[in-house]
């Protein structure tokens, strides 16, 4: 209530300024826009009343730290203006609570280790997606381990089932989620669009007698869609019982918080016999991984002066080679290694960057890396900027430590 | 291991190009895998079974032109379940191994049919494999997972496994060979298949392709376009870690801590797995 007055306020002194300054202009909505644009100027009003801080000439300065670390002097000595209060009201986001869900959505998730990947945010959102946030419905995400960011992901209640994702055939983890949905009542099963999720989502459906969406694009509470195979059709499925959702194509960021509280599910996960037994990962180097969905890259650029030993590095860290389309056009490696713009996109956990200076084009390919390292010699590089961390010192010193120090721990 | 017989499924799909039906890639690629598989072991017999009509025989003599010398066509007749179909006759024939691909062409593509027709037989399914072995005790198969993971299994008989788009690239068809095989036509004139078919799942419907949106990065809905450009296009700008006149070794250790933190780097007492987060 006190936020729509002091906007309503507002917005009137705002309006009463800009039309003061622009005589010229007859319509008072135009008016209103050019307001809009300039609201960040107009960081010198209370949020509560409209009117200018009063400064008081004879207090002392005060110093603030702004987003750069640098210290800033703070004109409005301690009170807060209209967009800095506008952007704290945005900031804080309000917990979606839910007491008694009338139905439930589950999200059955694919992380083995405590972090979500984005198959599994994908997966969140997907349930949000159908679930809504005003129908009632809970999205319950199921998973092996305790993982962490469920708030931020989507998920109302999370229930932890042991063995969820075993990939031997020896458990039945298609039967207990059958009989989830007929103990629960939920009327929809979302799964990771991963190899396991996918061969999940097609023996549930099975199971059900459903036909199961896989890689849908749109999704609603009622309908969704996927693309057909050869890229023709889109088909449209009446009632979303099972689903997979297309990485890219839902939102996974949410203007709420969610309670992820736990959730009591007096399941245990069904034998069944092994006629498929799980022998295991196999151990592949590294530099064979396609570079779009390689997890750990190691680039190089063209202040790398011994490239033998950046091949020899890569080698010895099981790393994927890439490069920039400077290293790539004078040959050092083939043009398939090339990260850019006009290159591939790296979708890495961890991505290290040797000795280059982060060109627009090729952060563009670096856009979805989780995690960036920069090594440089010059501290105003661009990727600088991009990276978590940044390491100003020469690129060939630090891959001599590099390959010295992991021969040592692996040997 | 002895592999007695293998049964291919294969179908067809219509090219979007020219109208015409030709052979799925996906289905030609499960064929590559079981002739490269029959060229290493002669003594294994391999089955092909499409089901359909004869409308479909110049998809079918593409496969033929792979090197299959035979193809047993199934005649479906309206009404009647593929499933039901499929599984009697795999029943009568008594295969050790059964290999498709892992989604169809045309009609929904949801990659649902092994399922039912494991279902049906209550024999196990292993998706997306892009390499058989077979060794003296087991037949070895290769998944292709995310990240480059590639897992193992070892199947016993009999199993039906779905053949993933990684798998390697189908051989193109040769003329001559394509003219020289034969298609053997079963028709299923014992009503009994017909008259017990369960009614097929409903599928969904189809329309034209739509171009999909992809999703808005921001979380905001009301967002500016000004906001909502600056969140897609906004660098760290001070807000990672920098590091200035550190040594290479200290560098060098740091980073190795990092990557053993993720889980990427091995140490001497762990094993290593590609892309796995520990």
């Amino acid at each position: 209530m006190r936020e729509t007055t002091a906007r309503r306020r507002f917005s009137l002194a705002r309006l009463s300024i800009e039309l003061k300054r622009q005589r010229g202009r007859k319509d008072w909505r135009e008016a209103l826009r050019f307001a809009e644009v300039r609201e960040e100027r107009l960081d010198n009003r209370l949020p509560s009343t409209g009117q200018r801080i009063r400064k008081d000439p004879w207090a002392i300065r005060r110093f603030v730290t702004a987003a750069s670390g640098r210290p800033r002097l703070d004109e409005n000595q301690g009170a807060i203006g209209y967009s800095a209060f506008r952007k704290r009201v945005r900031d804080s986001k309000p917990t979606h609570r839910l007491q008694d869900p009338s139905g439930y959505v589950i999200a059955v998730l694919d992380s083995e280790s405590g972090k979500l990947n984005p198959l599994d945010r994908t997966c969140l959102a997907a349930a949000r997606q159908i679930a809504g946030l005003d129908s009632g419905v809970a999205v319950l995400a199921l998973s092996e381990v305790a993982v962490a960011g469920l708030e931020e992901a989507g998920a109302d209640r999370f229930s932890l089932i042991p063995g969820l994702r075993s990939t031997g055939h020896d458990v039945s983890v298609e039967d207990t989620l059958s009989a989830l949905v007929r103990q629960l009542d939920c009327q929809s099963v979302v799964f990771c669009d991963s190899t396991i999720g996918r061969h999940s989502a097609r023996t549930l459906a099975t199971k059900i007698g459903v036909v199961p969406a896989i890689g849908a694009h749109e999704l609603g509470e009622h309908c969704c869609v996927a693309r057909c195979g050869a890229g023709e059709c889109d088909a449209v499925y009446d009632g979303v019982r099972v689903v997979t959702a297309k990485e890219g194509f839902v939102s996974t960021a949410f203007s709420f918080r969610f309670e992820a509280s736990a959730l009591e599910i007096g399941l245990s996960l069904l034998r069944a016999d092994g006629a498929i037994k799980d022998l295991g990962a196999e151990n592949t180097p590294a530099d064979q991984i396609p570079l779009e969905e390689a997890p750990f890259v190691l680039c190089g650029g063209a202040g790398i002066r011994d490239w033998s030993l950046f091949n020899r590095v890569a080698a010895q860290l099981n790393a994927t080679r890439a490069g920039t389309r400077v290293v790539c056009d004078k040959g050092f490696l083939p043009r398939d290694r090339q990260v850019g713009a006009s290159g591939s996109s790296s979708t890495a956990t961890v991505y290290i960057a040797l000795g280059l200076s982060g060109a627009v084009q090729h952060l563009q390919g670096i856009e979805s890396c989780e995690e960036v390292i920069a090594i440089n010699i010059d501290s105003a590089a661009p990727i600088v900027k991009r990276a978590d961390t940044s390491y100003i010192a020469d690129a060939d010193e630090v891959m001599a430590e590099l390959f010295r120090q992991s021969l040592e721990q692996t040997q | 291991m002895k592999l007695h017989s293998i049964g291919v499924l294969l179908s067809a799909g219509m090219n979007p190009a020219n109208g015409r039906m030709r052979r799925s890639p996906i289905d030609a690629q499960a064929l590559e895998l079981v002739l490269m598989l029959r060229e290493v072991n002669p003594a294994v017999t391999l089955e092909a079974i499409h089901i359909g009509d004869m409308s479909n025989e110049p998809a079918l003599r593409e496969y033929m032109g792979m090197g299959l010398e035979a193809v047993t066509l199934l005649e479906q007749g309206p009404g009647s379940d593929p499933v039901a179909l499929l599984s009697d006759y795999l029943q009568s024939r008594n295969m050790d191994l059964i290999v498709a691909g892992c989604a169809a062409l045309d009609a929904g593509a949801s990659g649902v049919f092994p399922y039912q027709l494991s279902q049906a037989l209550a024999i196990p399914v292993l998706p997306d494999v892009t390499a058989l072995v077979v060794t003296e005790h087991a037949l070895v198969a290769k998944q292709a997972r995310e990240r480059g993971v590639r897992q193992n299994f070892e199947i016993g008989s009999p199993a039906i496994i779905t053949v993933s788009p990684l798998a390697p690239s189908s051989r193109l068809p040769a003329y001559v060979r394509a003219r020289a095989g034969t298609i053997t036509t079963i028709l299923r004139d014992d009503h009994s298949v017909m008259g017990q078919a369960v009614p097929a799942l409903r599928g969904p419907t189809l329309r034209p392709s739509a171009p999909m949106r992809k999703a808005l990065a921001s979380a905001d809905p009301n967002a500016t376009a000004e906001e909502r450009l600056r969140a897609v296009t906004a660098l760290k700008d001070g807000a990672g870690d920098l590091h200035e006149g550190m040594q290479s070794e200290q560098i060098a250790s740091e980073i190795l801590a990092r990557l053993k933190q993720v889980g990427l780097h091995r140490s001497k007492t762990s094993d290593f797995a590609t892309g796995v987060e520990k």
